[in-house]
């Protein structure tokens, strides 16, 4: 089992972090279809900072426009680290409860964005969730698929998909983490740095390590095609 | 970790290990690529056929990430996260409120009035504990002087502790 160190949870100290981003269009989401709901849309002109001084004032409906309006990319990121839809959601409900307590450390005007302090916290919640179940084996990774025969069908490609998180699953757990910030969800390694407590280098050297194991991961599963080694 | 600059092609050119590095963290996709090192990359694609080799080889494995399926999201789901988290909240008559010192100090002391008989009942009981420790060295000592008659002699003391009590060499050890 591999050793997780748990990150400081930004909620204990809410830090100020510099906005920079060096990637761009790291706010798109292009895999999660959302569309806001009618309670969001109902304040659209009232930003994170001034909800969360009324969060911190015991207002509900504030807690909901906010919640609202961060839910689903929260959701995205801690499925896309847990590889499970029920767990992110209690992740995110959990992580929401702890805006709700800690709404008064919130310094508003500051350089932070709220939505960075709120997926640091789902990050952590969702570390330490792993940390307490273990870390799934690959070998319950699901059968290979047979890659050219049946590459167009619905089966084959939900197998596929599987395969990939079971190779997703199979790695460290920062470098999963690195690569669903990153990759996924398009964050820039600066953005992913802050969650994750580390620098920009380390970040890069997460991906780097990443995605040369899954590399190998994906070519021990006999699939072929994945920028593999030349022989 | 990263080496953007290249000297032999000049302050702004990417060297092809560079590029490699480039692409094994972020992958083919120059949406991708950090903002400082997007330019020097393509302009480094945009001559070497190598380098548009090794993109070719990092978009394959991009390929086969991209075919896991992205979490589905719906309104509905949203929705349903917000009002359990709404569930949870904790309810503000619950929160545990600060007393003030002043107060705390208060409640403490009229906490000592109701428990002071208590208190004296359990000093007398411990005052009678120490009277009986007082003598049970006696019996101790003269069961050790018995050898293998000891524990007898000391099981028959510690039942019989009224006459213990008031043997005249008890009350002697007392006063020495």
């Amino acid at each position: 089992m591999l050793a997780m160190k748990r990150l400081p949870s930004p909620l204990d100290l809410p830090g100020r972090d510099a906005r920079g981003s060096g990637m761009a269009g790291r706010d798109r989401h292009k895999d999660t279809q959302v569309t806001v709901t009618g309670m969001a849309l109902a304040e659209p002109m009232v930003d994170d900072d001034t909800l969360l001084a009324r969060i911190a004032g015991g207002d509900r409906g504030a807690f909901t426009v906010l919640a609202t309006r961060h839910t689903a990319r929260a959701l995205s990121v801690a499925q896309r680290v847990l590889n499970n839809a029920a767990e992110a959601d209690e992740v995110v409900q959990e992580a929401w409860v702890k805006v709700w307590t800690k709404a008064g450390r919130w310094e508003a005007g500051g350089s932070a964005r709220f939505s960075t302090w709120l997926h640091r916290v789902v990050v952590n919640l969702c570390i330490d969730r792993r940390r307490k179940q273990g870390f799934e084996a690959l070998e319950d990774a699901p059968d290979v698929p047979d890659p050219s025969p049946a590459a167009g069908s619905l089966i084959a490609r939900r197998q596929m998909s599987e395969t990939i998180a079971a190779a997703l699953a199979g790695l460290p757990e920062r470098q999963r983490v690195a690569v669903s910030l990153c990759y996924y969800e398009e964050m820039s390694a600066a953005e992913a740095g802050r969650m994750l407590d580390l620098s920009v280098p380390a970040v890069e050297s997460l991906l780097a390590r990443a995605r040369r194991a899954l590399r190998g991961r994906l070519t021990a599963l006999g699939i072929t095609g994945v920028g593999e080694d030349e022989e | 970790m990263r080496e953007p600059i290249n000297g032999a092609g000049g302050k702004e050119a990417m060297g092809m290990a560079a590029f490699q590095a480039l692409l094994e963290q972020y992958g083919a996709e120059p949406r991708r690529w950090p903002d400082d090192l997007r330019k020097p990359a393509q302009a480094l694609l945009a001559h070497s056929v190598q380098a548009r080799a090794e993109q070719h080889r990092a978009a394959m494995l991009d390929a086969m990430l991209d075919r896991l399926d992205a979490p589905v999201i719906s309104d509905d789901r949203v929705a349903r996260v917000v009002a359990g988290a709404l569930g949870d909240l904790p309810v503000p008559g619950l929160v545990r409120r600060r007393i003030p010192f002043a107060q705390r100090v208060g409640d403490m002391l009229g906490g000592w009035r109701q428990v002071w008989p208590r208190a004296a009942g359990l000093a007398a009981c411990t005052a009678a504990g120490i009277l009986v420790g007082a003598f049970s060295p006696v019996a101790s000592t003269a069961a050790g002087g018995m050898g293998g008659e000891g524990a007898v002699t000391t099981a028959t003391t510690a039942s019989d502790l009224p006459s213990a009590l008031f043997t005249p060499s008890a009350l002697e050890s007392l006063f020495q």
